[in-house]
């Protein structure tokens, strides 16, 4: 059996959602186990790797967030906590007893429009455009997660996937238009910072971006008129397939996305 | 009847100043110019000169940084890349000729030489060779960067009301072959020495007023309105080239930089003179202004000398000792700030040479 984790942000539930659709096709290795671990908004922010354990940090009074009540944040956390039990028996996770951990989110493309603007100037040397992205990541939930606070401890080789950007369907979008190309220089700009901080981030699937190159394109859109933020389960197969292909042994025998119905 | 009876009080040493305690010393400066908030300034030279840009922030004076960091970057990033330390990228001017040669850039009269440094193939910039930590990764890198600033310090001119600029040194390097000056000796931050191509010179009161009196005819070319607010660094040389002992060397340097500033202000209607150097420096003080080192201005002296400057432009002088209103004090936040920032000074570097050497 290959077991695979899948952690990080709200993202991850559109992720399981096509595995399980793959999965009710027959479409993946029968012996292929993923677990999944959602933290909605802010709560991503009490996800903390420490060596190679993965634990939910203690829920907050208040919550960095002012777009939803105290009382939703905290069923979040303890919905997240709950899943964390459940897959563990406990309160912390042996990141070891996985083939394969992957951490989705964090806020690593939140900034991305900042560099972009900072690139397509001129104005900054390479080593500045890389400082930026080092300042940017530094700032970021993932960072916060991810990072290592006691250098000489035992971890556990992490993954991690770029969240979608925003849908193109939100109202009163800008008409920034970068391309895709624009995107993908500072895509690369971000994964390569990231690598001299030690990180592995595995490269966006750029199918989900419409031309304009400056959101999701309407094709992986959600449905839901409130939320430009998520994908369906179509994109979140292509996210999927990235973490996948990652992952050895499978990559090889072809890995599927979810069709559309 | 004769001249001196009348005079004000600040005029006679007695009254403002002997029988005065010196943090009660004021009045030493008399702005020509109505400064007000509002009012863009750029501040540009020598290290000191970071303090002054820092003080007009703190005050929520209109600083103008027309070449700014990316968005988002951190402050110490910032600080790192030499962003926000003057109003654009020229790292620091230490001298009038200096400060000439980038306004003959900005004007298109010269061409920025070609002249590259190489290190373990990182490459820097002879006219800022600090300015890029680590070098740039490519010469075409360090040409964008250079025109970057260059466009940069010609917009600073264009925008300004009051160019602020501290005269820091008289003793400068020069390229003997082709006449154009740097900011470091070669060799000492960056780049290779050559004794038949690198030239020493310490100049002259001649040949500094002239670099200024053209650099301000040159930037009144550009913005007629433009007015200069001139100051002297307090800061002694690190080390000096003249052979002199650093202390007769640096007592020469800021006594002509200290003319000319007197002279320019004296006979040019657009340039105003602000005496940090005498705050710090004047004996009456008795040095309490200085680090252990003798030379760094302490956070202190620094307070002392922009409370000085905002108290004066907002007309809080009057005679001795009476009370009046006086501009807001830095906060305690502030001071702490400004202790911790340190500055960015590519002369300091030349310290590093005293080590090893007796005492």
């Amino acid at each position: 059996m290959t077991k695979v984790l899948v952690f990080g942000a709200s993202h991850v539930a559109q992720v399981s959602m096509a595995f399980y659709a793959l999965r009710a096709r027959n479409l993946l290795p029968p012996d292929l186990h993923l677990d999944f671990l959602s933290a909605p908004g802010p709560v991503i922010g009490r996800l903390k790797v420490a060596g190679p354990y993965l634990r939910l940090l203690e829920k907050l009074s208040k919550w960095p967030d002012p777009n939803f009540p105290t009382e939703t944040f905290n069923l979040w956390y303890d919905q997240t906590q709950a899943r964390l039990t459940a897959i563990s028996g406990t309160d912390t996770l042996d990141l070891r007893t996985y083939d394969a951990v992957f951490y989705l989110g964090g806020q690593l493309l939140s900034q991305w429009r900042l560099i972009d603007k900072a690139h397509a100037s001129g104005a900054y040397s390479t080593a500045c455009l890389d400082q930026l992205c080092l300042d940017f990541i530094s700032r970021s939930d993932f960072h916060r997660c991810l990072k290592q606070d006691d250098a000489g401890a035992e971890s556990c080789r992490i993954l991690s996937s770029f969240e979608p950007i925003h849908s193109e369907l939100l109202p009163d979008y800008e008409t920034f238009k970068p391309g895709l190309g624009r995107f993908a220089t500072t895509h690369d700009l971000l994964r390569a910072s990231a690598a001299r901080m030690g990180y592995e981030i595995l490269a966006f699937p750029m199918e989900l971006l419409n031309e304009a190159g400056n959101a999701i394109s309407v094709t992986y859109h959600n449905g839901k008129a409130d939320d430009y933020g998520h994908l369906n389960p179509q994109g979140g197969s292509h996210i999927l397939r990235t973490m996948l292909a990652a992952v050895p042994g499978l990559a090889a025998a072809g890995l599927p996305l979810l069709p559309f119905e | 009847m004769n001249p001196y009876e009348n005079l004000h009080e600040n005029s006679f040493w007695k009254l403002a100043v002997g029988a005065v305690a010196p943090e009660q010393i004021n009045g030493l400066w008399t702005p020509k110019f109505p400064m007000v908030q509002s009012d863009r300034f750029v501040t540009y030279g020598s290290c000191f000169a970071q303090h002054i840009g820092r003080a007009l922030k703190g005050r929520a004076f209109n600083w103008v940084n027309v070449e700014p960091a990316p968005q988002g970057m951190s402050d110490e990033s910032q600080k790192k890349f030499n962003y926000g330390v003057f109003s654009s990228r020229t790292a620091n001017i230490y001298t009038s000729t200096l400060l000439l040669q980038w306004t003959k850039w900005a004007c298109g009269i010269d061409e920025v030489p070609d002249e590259v440094w190489q290190d373990n193939g990182r490459f820097y910039d002879p006219f800022r060779p600090a300015i890029e930590p680590g070098g740039f990764a490519s010469i075409a890198e360090m040409r964008a960067s250079q025109r970057v600033a260059i466009t940069s310090f010609r917009k600073a001119i264009e925008t300004a009301d009051y160019f602020v600029f501290t005269m820091g040194l008289t003793e400068s390097w020069f390229n003997a072959e082709r006449g154009y000056e740097y900011p470091m000796c070669p060799g000492t931050v960056a780049g290779d020495f050559s004794p038949e191509i690198h030239t020493f010179v310490n100049q002259p009161f001649g040949q500094v007023l002239a670099a200024m009196t053209e650099t301000i005819a040159l930037m009144r070319g550009i913005n007629a309105k433009i007015r200069f607010l001139l100051t002297v660094s307090p800061v002694p040389l690190t080390a000096t080239k003249s052979g002199k002992h650093v202390l007769t060397a640096t007592t020469y340097s800021k006594s002509v930089l200290r003319a000319v500033a007197g002279q320019l202000s004296d006979q040019i209607d657009c340039v105003d003179y602000f005496p940090s150097y005498e705050i710090i420096v004047a004996p009456v003080f008795g040095g309490k202004f200085y680090e252990p080192n003798r030379r760094g201005v302490t956070a202190q002296g620094v307070s002392f000398v922009m409370d000085s400057f905002f108290k004066c432009l907002t007309g809080a002088v009057q005679p001795v000792p009476r009370q009046t209103e006086t501009a807001p004090e830095m906060t305690a936040a502030q001071r702490d700030q400004a202790t911790r920032d340190a500055l960015n000074c590519e002369e300091a570097v030349l310290e590093a040479y005293a080590q090893g050497r007796k005492r």
